[in-house]
Formats: C-alpha cells, structure tokens, sequence
C-alpha cells in the first residue's frame, strides 16, 4: 500500500522532487481523467524493493478513493539513479492486458555443476491474460535439470485467461554444454552420418557387382 | 582483436564539435549485468576502448563484455614544426564522443565484488572519473 497526496500541476516536478516527493500519475480505462499525485522517494523505494512489473499494488490517494494498479512505467535519472516519474495503471477487471511477467529461477542446476553454462533466455515472459490471474512472477525449479536440457514456455501451465505471447518452443533457461564436450558431439554425430551414408552405398555395391557388363 | 575504426567514411576529416548536456540514449545497462558509465565528457580514443576492453575480458574471465561505444570521429593533426594554413592536418586517430551517463562498456557472469574489483580495474584506462552501474530491475525481480 502506497499512500499518494494529489498534486496540483502548477506545482513544477522539480521543486516536488527537492522536497522529496516523486511525481506520479494514476490512469487506465475506467479512470476519465487521469490522477496526478505525488508520492514520498521513502515510500517508493520501500515498495520498489518488494515488488515485481506485474505485481498489483494498492495507491491510496489521500481525500481519494484507493487503486489496485500496475507499475506501467518508471522513469529513473540514468546518472543519480533517484526515481524521476512514476506510471501507475489501473486496469479494467473483465478486460485482458498484455504485461511482463518476470521469471525467478529457483534451485541449483546439476548441469552447471557439470560444467555447462546456465542461459537464461527469458528474463520476462510477455503474457495476455484478465488482470485478477497475472502472478507477480514465475518460479522455475531449476533443480532437474541437466546438460543440453530445458525448460520451454509451454512446460508452465496456461489456459484461456493466462497465455504466452511467446512459442511455446521456446526456452526459458537452457543449460548449454561446454564448447569442448558441444565439439565432441558434433565430432561424433558427423562421424555417425558419414557412417550411414557409406552403408547404403556398401548395400548397394554387390547388385552392380552382379550385372553383366557390355 | 585490432583497434577499432570504420570501414569507410563518407567524409575523411571532421570538424571538432563541442560536448553539451547528458546522455539520453546508451545510457541504461541493457545487455549485462553491470555497466561502466562515463560521468563527464570526452573523447574516448580507440587505443582507451581496446585497453578497456583488454582489461575487462582478462578480469571477468568467462565471463561476457560488450563494448557499447564505437570510435567513429576522425582526429586530424598538423605535423611538428609546420606553419599554419595550408589546409587541415592529417587524420591521426579516431575517438567515440561521450556524454556524461554514457554507459561505455557492459559485462555479465560475475559477483557483486568482482564487479566492483573489476570497475575500479577499468577506471583507470580512461580519462574521465566513470562509475559502475547496476542493471536496474525492481526488488521482486532479483
């Protein structure tokens, strides 16, 4: 729960933030105009520690009523690194939105033990779904698995109300063998075709042997 | 890996150009997981971006580097003892303009102390004081 005080835009964003306050604004689809507050820096940085994209969060606007939102955007000074601005999203129940979700892997990898090398290809799953049925992420047990195995999109359970805007193909963590072992199946898989290739060939051989020449 | 320079030109010489302002773009770790980032202008010659890089591939061991800025300004010199005019000087070197924020240099696979260890490392190799940037992400995400 974050508690917010109605900004008035006459007010300039810098003096706020000299104050300590960081500038936000409330909207969505069922708000008809949009609700611009301003929130204490302690507070935000408190609720950005616990917090994930697609995690909903309760705004109370003071005099006001209170939002269950979505962090659509937050905008951050490249070089203090304090918050400058703050989009918060008030979705519609009934109505599906596309949002990030992120993925936390979970568990030690036997593969990487092994030597292989752990590639997180999905850091965020881009999901579609009623906002009631986002999780705030996904947690991958990683615990099974081996070298040149992985987890795909479609391993984790969806339905109508929660799908991937992704293959289901697709990878989400992998666990790549090292070059040296990756060269050594390769070595030996193009060992295997030359092999099977000459066999068809040696099967061949003795019916053209068997034919009359001239 | 030879220094860096482009493969061709649509004009030999340039003129110098002032740096004004931040960065507003190139200014975000966005491949990595740590960022060295420049904290005032510059000139970033070719031979600092190679030591850069030579000096992070060697400190991350495995570990990945991308190299976000490219020298593609051409620096012209008069040779010694030569009277003015006569025409612009030759091109000596090539540098990659940097505004303050620029995020030069990015790397993955490392602890929170290498990277550290690592940063102070590659501070050294360029002229202007630089800072180590953490990929931003929110609490819940890490």
């Amino acid at each position: 729960m974050v508690q917010a005080k109605p900004r008035s835009l006459s007010v300039k964003a810098k003096r706020l933030r000299r104050e300590g306050y960081v500038p936000a604004v409330i909207y969505g689809p069922q708000v008809e105009t949009p609700v611009h507050v301003a929130i204490r820096e302690s507070e935000l940085e408190d609720l950005f520690r616990n917090v994930t994209r697609s995690t909903t969060v309760e705004v109370q606007v003071e005099g006001g009523e209170t939002n269950h939102v979505f962090l659509k955007d937050i905008q951050v000074d490249p070089i203090t690194d304090r918050f400058l601005h703050v989009d918060f999203y008030v979705p519609e129940p009934g109505r599906k939105l596309v949002i990030p979700v992120p993925v936390k892997l979970v568990g030690t990898c036997p593969g990487v033990k092994e030597g292989g090398i752990l590639e997180h290809v999905h850091e965020y799953i881009e999901v579609e779904g009623l906002p009631r049925r986002i999780p705030p992420f996904f947690e991958i047990d990683i615990s099974n698995l081996g070298l040149e195995e992985s987890i795909l999109i479609g391993d984790l359970e969806w339905d109508d109300d929660l799908r991937p805007l992704h293959p289901m193909d697709d990878p989400i963590v992998t666990v790549l063998a090292p070059r040296a072992v990756r060269l050594e199946a390769e070595e030996e898989a193009e060992v295997a075709a030359e092999a099977a290739e000459e066999a068809p060939e040696a099967e061949e051989a003795p019916e053209g042997e068997g034919e009359p020449e001239g | 890996m030879s220094l860096l320079f482009p493969k061709r030109t649509k004009y030999r010489k340039m003129q110098k150009g002032r740096v004004k302002g931040k960065a507003t773009r190139c200014n975000e770790v966005v491949f990595g997981d740590w960022g060295i980032q420049a904290l005032a202008p510059a000139w970033i010659t070719r031979q600092q971006i190679e030591a850069a890089r030579t000096a992070l591939a060697r400190a991350t061991h495995r570990g990945k580097v991308w190299i976000r800025i490219f020298p593609d300004k051409p620096i012209t010199r008069k040779p010694a003892e030569s009277r003015m005019g006569k025409g612009k000087g030759n091109v000596e070197n090539w540098v990659a303009v940097v505004k303050p924020g620029t995020v030069m240099f990015e790397f993955a696979g490392v602890s929170e102390r290498e990277a550290k260890r690592i940063a102070k490392i590659v501070a050294y190799k360029f002229p202007i004081p630089t800072r180590l940037k953490r990929r931003f992400h929110l609490g819940g995400e890490r």
